[in-house]
């Protein structure tokens, strides 16, 4: 598990913060002046500043939102305006609906790139305790979410040891297995299999390992989370209002009368 | 089987599934199409669907969904994750357990990638509320079919090997 770096946001009440991103969620999808957007986004833009946050992890998790978003819109746009040049049958996209799809878009992004910021700068601990106390009501109903959760913390506990190991030696059997036959298909396809039964044979050695350690840890051992309100807590809510007051300013025509 | 090492086995194959996605990228493509992957974790959801029941396969799609979506890809990803894996998991399930004489495990996985792309396309157009994305599902389709061949292919040998070397007790 990666720890995060000390930073305000990391030091941030993981419920107030939740609830922060889940009000700022809300209010992008409630705005309609494209400004205000704008200016979420700067706001956004300085919480990444002020977390100090690494830009090639949010990178990544915003080029997955590329790959499953954007991307495929503009082939489908493409092939409709390719559809309606052809046929002429009215079919394309016409500027007032792009342009609310434009606006979506963005505010999809918004959301994304919060719940990135989120994940980003709350200790997996907090998060998944704070998603423990979330379901109570479904615990009450019989649920055994503890123990699910239980189950996803011993994945990540596990994966942090096993990443590194993996990285170093099948990653390199990988890439040899696939050099020296790089054209010969069904030879590779064997070869591949191999690798990953031997790795899925390996990891079955653990399982009275990780049975032990799944009998003997407790809930309260792998996560936590207890509301506390810290003077960077009431400072975020500071900024929040003063950004909630512009908004609403914004929406209301309130500087432009 | 007792409650702990059903918990073991599930944690060891999410473990698995993450790991194999992530050995993925030594992988070249021959032909890289945007937002398209092999899929190669999917693997362990055809092993669990050979050897578990259907209780622990979708246990498993889900753990993995949220372990990747939160470690890597950012909370919107879930859904997408999700409604893929889940749609992905079941179809192949079903075609498994009650139509294993007519399709292959090959057969079975290209239905899979299949159910898995269409999926997402569809979280996609109703994220919008745009139908033009699914404009791109023909071309995820021609994809699934390919890497669903391949990772089939690969899971077949997997499943075997696993049998042969009984890493799945009969109890399972």
């Amino acid at each position: 598990m990666s720890k995060k770096e000390s930073t305000m946001l990391t030091e941030m009440d993981a419920g107030i913060k939740m609830v922060l991103a889940i009000f700022l969620t809300v209010i992008i999808f409630l705005c309609h002046q494209t400004f205000s957007l704008v200016f979420i986004a700067i706001f956004l833009l300085c919480v990444t500043a002020i977390a100090r946050i690494n830009f090639g992890v949010l990178v990544k998790s915003i080029l997955a939102y590329g790959f499953v978003i954007v991307m495929p819109y503009l082939f489908g746009f493409l092939i409709n305006a390719l559809i309606h040049f052809l046929a002429d049958n009215g079919g394309f996209v016409d500027q007032h609906s792009l342009s609310k799809v434009v606006l979506k878009m963005f505010q999809l992004f918004l959301l994304w790139y919060i719940g990135s910021l989120y994940l980003h700068t709350t200790p997996l601990k907090s998060a998944i305790g704070m998603l423990d106390k979330f379901f109570t009501p479904l615990k009450a109903l019989g649920v055994p979410i503890t123990e699910y959760l239980k189950v996803v913390m011993c994945v990540i506990k596990e994966l942090a040891g096993t990443t590194q190991k993996l990285k170093n030696s099948l990653g390199q059997n990988i890439r040899s297995a696939l050099e020296k036959r790089r054209w010969c298909f069904k030879i590779n396809l064997k070869g591949i299999a191999n690798i990953l039964v031997s790795l899925i044979v390996n990891s079955f050695r653990e399982m009275e390992r990780i049975q032990d350690y799944v009998e003997k840890v407790s809930s309260e051992d792998l996560y936590s989370y207890h509301f506390k309100i810290t003077g960077k807590d009431t400072w975020a809510l500071g900024s929040f209002g003063i950004l909630l007051a512009i908004v609403l300013a914004i929406e209301t025509n309130y500087f432009f009368r | 089987m007792n409650k702990s090492k059903r918990y073991a086995i599930i944690i060891i194959l999410v473990c698995n599934a993450i790991v194999i996605s992530f050995l993925e990228s030594f992988i070249p493509i021959p032909i890289p199409v945007p937002g398209v992957k092999l899929g190669l974790g999917n693997i362990i959801t055809l092993i669990a669907i050979a050897f578990l029941g259907f209780k622990d396969v979708l246990f498993i799609v889900v753990i993995r969904s949220f372990v990747v979506a939160f470690l890597t890809r950012g909370v919107l990803m879930l859904p997408f994750s999700l409604v893929g894996g889940l749609l992905s998991a079941l179809i192949m399930w079903f075609l498994y357990k009650k139509m294993f004489r007519i399709f292959s495990l090959k057969g079975i996985s290209m239905a899979g990638a299949i159910f898995h792309n269409t999926g997402q396309i569809l979280v996609a157009a109703a994220l919008l509320r745009e139908m033009i994305i699914i404009y791109y599902l023909p071309v995820l389709l021609v994809s699934a079919l390919i890497t669903g061949f391949i990772t089939g292919s690969i899971a077949e040998i997997a499943i075997k090997e696993a049998k042969e070397k009984g890493i799945f007790p009969d109890e399972f």
